[in-house]
């Protein structure tokens, strides 16, 4: 674990679990209880503490932008700190 | 997404630039882009290869695949392969060095990082930027 959880404040926090209350409740029960084992199983195979931690050298990778023009994340360093988060998609 | 966007200007004033990448393709992310109003860059990483390197990717399960295509979702579609793998959701803040300045990942995925945190951690690398 990567001590950043440490400053997190409740006020997004609060959202999320709004949300995930709101999914509990109307999902189907068998529904539920998959994802939740499928949850405790990802927990449990101790990939968070695999991610890359603070300290370590970041991996630099070129990608295609929205518009299909690639960015890469050393240029985008050369100018100022970046800001990289991975989401799963929207559905 | 739209709570990394509510503190956009904030990382911008902080000299810091913001980077979203999913596995979805870049038409999917242009359609995330619209719909949600955002002003920055989402990037496309096909087959999950950038976010692996960062020590993001799992597997989805059998059940639970059912369960994602009962709800209409085929990520084979979305994604452009047929892995069935996604990233955990992560945050990641990286330096002029390239060296990661904070590192977040929960396997909980209702769980994120707060925007608080991003924005403490550039203004420590702000006020290095001006330290000899």
């Amino acid at each position: 674990m990567n001590g950043n959880e440490a400053t997190l404040t409740i006020e997004l926090q609060k959202d999320l679990d709004a949300l995930r209350q709101g999914y509990l409740e109307h999902a189907p029960p068998d529904v539920v209880a998959t994802m939740g084992k499928a949850a405790e199983e990802l927990i449990r195979s101790g990939i968070v503490e695999r991610t890359v931690p603070v300290g370590s050298p970041a991996p630099d990778f070129a990608l295609p932008n929205a518009v299909g023009r690639e960015v890469r994340l050393s240029a985008v360093t050369a100018r100022g700190p970046a800001v990289i988060t991975f989401y799963r998609g929207a559905w | 997404m739209r709570a990394y966007q509510k503190i956009l200007p904030q990382i911008k004033r902080l000299g810091g630039e913001l980077l979203a990448i999913s596995p979805q393709t870049p038409d999917k992310s242009q359609a995330t882009l619209l719909k949600n109003f955002l002003e920055y860059e989402v990037l496309s990483d096909v087959g999950n290869r950038v976010a692996q390197s960062f020590g993001l990717v799992y597997p989805l399960g059998a059940e639970v695949r059912r369960i994602y295509l009962g709800f209409g979702v085929d990520l084979a579609e979305y994604n452009g392969d047929d892995s069935w793998e996604l990233p955990l959701p992560g945050t990641f803040i990286i330096d002029r060095t390239m060296t990661i300045r904070l590192s977040f990942a929960d396997a909980d995925y209702t769980r994120r990082l707060e925007p608080a945190a991003i924005l403490d951690t550039l203004r420590v690398i702000r006020d290095e930027g001006g330290a000899p």
